[in-house]
């Protein structure tokens, strides 16, 4: 009973340092936001609207019609015609187009006695992500077209009953139209909630040590695990803020919506909360000075961001990095938040990740209150 | 020197001993301290009286020896301890974004101050310590002698027997230093055991008995009086024109321990009894310098801590 009220005690402390501390109260509100909107806006991955030149040197109807059908395909716009290699090169160097289209002399022709009409796309390879969409999407359009004009040319012939031999219907379900926020919104929460939880505690605790109050507390009777509670749970609380704050301004500003359950979130949510917790206060023990802190913490944060899956597809990773990557709480949070959040997730599709976040928890835990003692040195 | 395990002693040491890697912070420390005594512990920066402290508060683990403080094991029940002693660290340690009586509420509630007693208690030291007045200022814009009253206020919040305070003085005026001691006084007559650390000789010769300690050895405990007794030492105080010359010249006698400047009078300390006065006499008016006025003095814990550091310093 001492214990719970000795750690209500220091819980309540805590808030009331947080109520003068205006700076880092407004970080945790703003950074939300702030990150949310850069991310949402910033990082488009959606491949649109590439700046191409076309060099005609068929000039007829087909070739016309050709670079037209490119256009409407919404990846490429035609910015200009040109009449030569060189100038093909300086557009792509001035950065003026990305993309050349070259037509063969002779397209409508070769096409009309049955030959195969060669035609040319030149892509800037400096940005890779621009070469994969203009390459697959040209091409596949040229394959439709290939098709249609044989089938057509088979059934011309005479042969009955030609129809397209195999024919792909692709189907993208939760996220249709292929929008980035869609798809960084929920991830958002789980890296805010590492950033500001791991960063939080990891101070708290430095903090106290900076300014010599840490010696008070562990010359107090004070249960060393009461003591952690109460440093701690007014940050949950705060990560709870946070996590409701993204999610709200995603759905508010970029139409995310929340297909699932909620309270499953929330309470999923929990453990993920508690691990970061648990890692801010292993760097506390670390840590002798506030500065220390927040560099392991920034230090953690990059491999979150790159590895967990919030960035780059966590199957597109080589193996080693994998391995490192289930480590991360936040690699499983993510699939519980996205899982949840788009797809409309139930438990049972999350038993796997809670059963992993337990026992990152439960490691992180043992290892952080191994090293936190009431004791100097 | 340390006397005989008694069933007043309120802490004990045997052999007490801290290392840091290969710096060894405390060595050996065997020392008692009587239940409801002053006890003050001298030495140098560096000496290792934080050292024994957190030790004793069973915050540090002893890398050697043992102890017991308000009879519990200092290694095994550190615990047990901490419900039963206040600890002021050297530097006024309070949540500077706090108040006053933040701060007193705060201590009361972790170390367990009941309900029901606590705006008694918290009342009885803001008037016992002069804070009502500031009770809502932020302790960050104390002054140090208002933070010191704070610390203090903190430290015996919860009304523990025995009390640790580690430099309580440090950087706080006379004056405020003498309201401090009346009080550590009134703290001692209610039966509270108080240790505490200084550099101010003048605030060891307030404390029932001393310790001193010396790169981490204890050298010697006794009541101020036997401590100055035990050097054999004798001063005399003079004023002479040539002061720096005279100086000078005092420092070639053998016997002479000690020759301090204080304004336009000269404090010569010597050793083994001698004569002070003779000694002098014989010194300068053999190097012809005049002396305008000689008088015994009486010898200070000062002159004895000279005194024991030069010695130490020598022998090592
Ligand atoms: N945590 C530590 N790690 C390493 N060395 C330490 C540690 N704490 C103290 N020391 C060393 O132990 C020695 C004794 O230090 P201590 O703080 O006990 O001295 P002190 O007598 O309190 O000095 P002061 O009068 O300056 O406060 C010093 O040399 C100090 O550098
Ligand atoms: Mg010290």
């Amino acid at each position: 009973m001492t214990g719970i009220l000795r750690t209500l005690v220091i819980a309540w402390k805590e808030l009331l340092q947080l109520r003068r501390d205006r700076l880092t109260m407004a970080m945790m509100f703003m950074l939300p936001i702030v990150q949310l909107t850069l991310f949402g806006y910033a990082i488009n991955t959606d491949v649109r609207h590439i700046p191409t030149v076309v060099y005609d040197q068929d000039g007829s109807a087909a070739s016309r019609d050709l670079a037209h059908s490119l256009e409407a395909t919404g990846f490429y716009d035609l910015v200009g015609h040109v009449s030569d290699y060189d100038e093909i090169q300086r557009s792509l160097r001035s950065s003026k187009a990305r993309v050349a289209l070259i037509i063969p002399p002779n397209y409508a022709s070769d096409l009309v006695r049955g030959r195969t009409a060669h035609v040319q796309l030149v892509v800037d390879g400096s940005d890779p992500q621009v070469v994969a969409s203009a390459t697959n999407t040209a091409a596949s359009m040229v394959t439709a077209r290939s098709s249609t004009l044989l089938v057509t040319k088979l059934q011309r012939a005479g042969a009955g009953g030609v129809a397209m031999p195999i024919e792909l219907e692709p189907n993208t379900w939760y996220n249709p139209d292929l929008r980035t926020a869609v798809f960084i919104v929920p991830g958002l929460v789980g890296v805010i909630l590492t950033m500001t939880m791991v960063m939080l505690t990891a101070m708290a605790l430095a903090r106290e040590r900076e300014r010599g109050t840490l010696e008070q507390l562990i010359v107090s009777p004070v249960r060393k695990l009461g003591l952690v509670i109460g440093k701690i749970v007014p940050y949950v609380a705060i990560g709870y803020v946070q996590m409701s704050l993204i999610l709200l301004v995603g759905w508010l500003i970029f139409d995310v919506p929340i297909r699932g359950s909620i309270g499953l979130l929330y309470g999923l949510a929990s453990l993920f909360i508690a691990a970061n917790l648990a890692i801010g206060l292993f760097f506390s023990t670390l840590a002798r000075t506030q500065q220390q802190a927040m560099q392991m913490s920034f230090f953690f944060l990059l491999p979150n961001i790159l590895l967990s899956g919030f960035m780059f597809p966590f199957e597109a990773m080589p193996r080693p990095a994998q391995i490192l990557a289930l480590g991360l709480p936040l690699t499983h949070f993510l699939r519980v938040v996205r899982g949840i959040v788009l797809k409309g997730s139930v438990f049972a599709d999350l038993a796997p990740q809670l059963v992993a976040m337990a026992a990152i928890l439960v490691a992180l835990v043992l290892f952080a209150s191994a090293r936190f003692t009431k004791k100097l040195v | 020197m340390s006397a005989p395990a008694q069933t007043t002693a309120i802490v004990e040491t045997e052999h007490l001993s801290r290392h840091f890697g290969s710096l060894v912070a405390v060595r050996d420390v065997s020392l008692s301290v009587q239940r409801g005594e002053i006890f003050g512990v001298l030495g140098p920066n560096g000496a290792g009286k934080s050292t024994t402290i957190r030790m004793l508060c069973g915050i540090l683990d002893p890398t050697g020896g043992r102890g017991t403080v308000v009879g519990y094991d200092i290694a095994r029940d550190a615990e047990k301890i901490k419900q039963r002693i206040g600890y002021m660290t050297q530097r006024f340690s309070l949540y500077e974004d706090l108040s006053v009586i933040e701060n007193l509420r705060f201590y009361a509630g972790i170390y367990g101050v009941a309900w029901k007693k606590r705006k008694a208690r918290v009342d009885a030291v803001l008037s016992s310590s002069g804070l009502e007045q500031r009770k809502d200022q932020l302790a960050g814009t104390l002054s140090g002698g208002w933070k010191q009253r704070v610390a203090l206020a903190c430290a015996t919040i919860h009304e523990p027997p025995l009390l640790f305070l580690d430099e309580p003085t440090a950087g706080v005026d006379p004056v405020s230093r003498r309201d401090f001691w009346e009080q550590i006084h009134a703290i001692a007559s209610q039966g509270t055991t108080v240790l505490l650390t200084t550099h101010y000789m003048d605030e060891a010769e307030r404390c029932h008995r001393l310790s001193f300690i010396f790169r981490g050895t204890l050298l010697d405990v006794g009541t101020p009086d036997e401590i100055v007794a035990r050097r054999h030492l004798q001063v005399a105080e003079l004023e002479v024109e040539r002061a720096t010359d005279a100086a000078a010249l005092l420092r070639t006698r053998p016997e002479v321990e000690e020759v301090a400047h204080y304004g336009h009078t000269l404090r010569v300390a010597v050793r083994g009894g001698a004569d002070p006065e003779r000694i002098v006499r014989e010194v300068l008016e053999g190097g012809g310098v005049a002396v305008d006025s000689l008088r015994r003095s009486r010898v200070t814990v000062e002159d004895a801590f000279v005194a024991m550091v030069r010695a130490e310093a020598e022998a090592a």
